[in-house]
């Protein structure tokens, strides 16, 4: 039981870091990214063979680089080199794109990057993906649990504090901004696109970091643990939670991925296996047309006021977006 | 009709613009003194909104040029004119509606530290007292204009006076030594208008020199030291209202005499029309 409780938290501390580096993206900036998972998988790649050597694995395995760097070390690589494909996929496809083609086209990069890694077998390793990767530090199973837990938290702490900086500076006011209306903005000197590549290199980057920790805890990577359908949970968790407020963004992870994706485990078992994964699906789906439908802002939705020294005024989601519908 | 004398702060010279085949402007020359308030008039579809367009770089001009303060602005970016000192305001009020009132108009401030991102991050210290400033500078502003009860109101929850002003101080944070005001006190209420019809001299009074387009002639008759009539494209003529509501040709434009032309002429002008 206890390590059920302390595996949970650890994955809900990684899927924590992923969704608040998400939020920055689509939260903050409104860029909707359906690629975000890539770059999880690409950080957690890159972190596993800068760390674990060529020996690991059985057979050797064909992947890059082998080398045998200390962990803390890998995992800055990795989101180093996710942020770096960021930058490159943004001049491609962000840069000139907007809302409903910039999805479009980054649900297209999803899969021509899964398809990519899961058939590229000199540079990936194909399917059989990686093994063996080294714990970071040598202890018992369960103690190893807590070691990542302790860590992930330490990293998600940093990251909620980083976005809470950005969200509240000069620089969040201005991605907001650019979310709202680029007219403006260009109206008064901003161009759009330098701001916007610096927070989707900053999401890319969280999301090379979480990727690192995910190898790390599990010590394998896999094509199929990277699917381009997480990035939708992940979303979804972001939207149930609260886009563009870190704290939606910490209980959507917990509440929608954790929560309710392992609700469904406790269910009798009727059917194959299968069925899990399957009433995990259905139960999250209905959720986000439930959340989209009544309460669009979120659990938490994004608030700005209390900082600025006044009683917090909450702007109920309702209103926010007949003042939205009424300003178009 | 244009001049190149340190009198002129924008110089507008043969500017011409097209959608599609049809030339919404065309062959349009005038300039903007200097600490001014210039109105620009015309009847609908006369190419006023187009000329703002072209000025703020929303639109760049097919032909002709604009020289701003001696320099020539033609086909910049709609950032690259803004950081030249131009602010303006839109015809329908853009407002970021979720936002507050109060961050609509800091947003507009030229040069923030704090947009940086490392600065942003890592050294609060940095921009700090300058956000402060700005806030305070924001707040005073807006109290100016009225809107001193509104600064925490998410700005999709003014109404359309409200939003106007608000984009004055808006456009006013950017410190411009232009500001270019489309229709101001459309669809407001005249108390409101007479509201912005003040702080409009009071700003012109302070050196900002001021381009505006507007319908009522009560209004521009309290605001405007000039004004620059546009029928079909082309400027008709210039001068203080008084002397320009009196103009045949005005007259003829704004009462539709100048469209009776005989149906195979082609597309001529307005003044083209009247000297028929």
């Amino acid at each position: 039981m206890v390590y059920y409780v302390t595996d949970l938290l650890l994955l809900g501390c990684i899927n924590s870091i992923m969704v608040v580096g998400l939020n920055l993206q689509y939260g903050y900036t409104g860029l909707l990214n359906f690629a975000y998972y890539t770059y999880v998988a690409i950080g957690a790649y890159v972190a596993a063979v800068t760390t674990m050597g060529r020996t690991a694995m059985l057979g050797g395995g064909t992947y890059i680089l082998g080398w045998t760097l200390p962990w803390y070390v890998g995992l800055l690589i990795g989101g180093v080199v996710a942020a770096i494909l960021g930058a490159v996929v943004f001049g491609f496809t962000v840069r000139r794109l907007r809302s409903d083609y910039l999805a479009i086209v980054t649900v297209s990069a999803a899969f021509i990057f899964w398809n990519i890694i899961n058939t590229y077998e000199p540079l990936f390793n194909g399917a059989t993906g990686l093994y063996n990767v080294p714990n970071i530090i040598s202890t018992s199973t369960a103690r190893y649990t807590l070691v990542m837990l302790a860590l992930s938290a330490g990293i998600l702490a940093v990251c909620v504090w980083a976005s809470r900086r950005i969200f509240r500076s000069p620089f969040g006011r201005l991605l907001r901004s650019m979310r709202e209306d680029e007219a403006v903005t260009s109206a008064f000197g901003r161009t759009s696109w330098q701001p916007q590549l610096w927070i989707f290199m900053i999401g890319c980057f969280i999301a090379g970091i979480a990727g690192g920790l995910f190898v790390f805890s599990i010590t394998a990577w896999s094509p199929y643990a990277f699917l381009p359908l997480e990035s939708f949970i992940l979303l979804a968790a972001l939207i149930v939670g609260g886009a563009g407020n870190y704290w939606g963004a910490l209980l959507g992870a917990f509440v929608l991925i954790e929560g309710l994706a392992e609700l469904s485990r406790f269910l009798p078992s009727f059917g194959g296996g299968a069925d899990v994964g399957a009433i995990r699906a259905i139960v999250i789906g209905v959720v986000l047309i439930l959340m989209l439908r009544y309460r669009r802002g979120g659990l938490i939705p994004e608030r700005w006021l209390h900082w600025y020294g006044q009683p917090t005024k909450q702007v109920l989601p309702k209103a926010r977006f007949a003042a939205v519908r009424r300003a178009r | 009709m244009s001049s190149d004398t340190s009198d002129d702060l924008l110089t507008i010279r043969d500017v011409g613009y097209a959608y599609g085949g049809v030339w919404a402007v065309k062959g349009c020359s005038f300039s903007v003194r200097r600490g001014e308030v210039t109105g620009l008039i015309g009847p609908n579809g006369a190419g006023k909104s187009t000329m703002i367009e072209m000025l703020s770089g929303t639109l760049s001009p097919r032909e002709g040029k604009i020289y701003f303060e001696g320099a020539d602005i033609t086909g910049l970016r709609p950032a690259q004119v803004s950081r030249k000192g131009i602010a303006r305001t839109f015809q329908t009020a853009r407002v970021l509606a979720t936002l507050p009132v109060i961050e609509n108009v800091i947003l507009a401030a030229q040069d923030q530290i704090g947009e940086n991102p490392l600065k942003a991050l890592f050294s609060r210290g940095s921009w700090r007292s300058q956000e402060e400033d700005l806030r305070k500078e924001a707040s005073s502003l807006l109290d100016w204009l009225g809107l001193g009860h509104h600064l925490l109101s998410p700005a999709g929850t003014l109404s359309g006076g409200q939003r106007r002003l608000m984009e004055i101080a808006r456009a006013l944070m950017a410190h411009p030594k232009l500001m270019l005001l489309d229709e101001p006190t459309a669809g407001v209420f005249p108390e409101t208008s007479q509201l912005i019809a003040s702080r409009i001299r009071e700003i012109a009074a302070q050196g900002v020199t001021v381009l505006l387009i507007a319908h009522n002639m009560g209004f521009l008759s309290t605001v405007a030291d000039d004004v620059v009539v546009m029928a079909e494209g082309r400027v008709l003529t210039r001068g203080p209202l008084e002397i320009v509501r009196e103009h045949a040709d005005v007259v003829s434009a704004y009462l539709g005499t100048a469209a009776v032309g005989s149906p195979d002429s082609g597309p001529t002008t307005a003044r083209e029309r009247a000297s028929e």
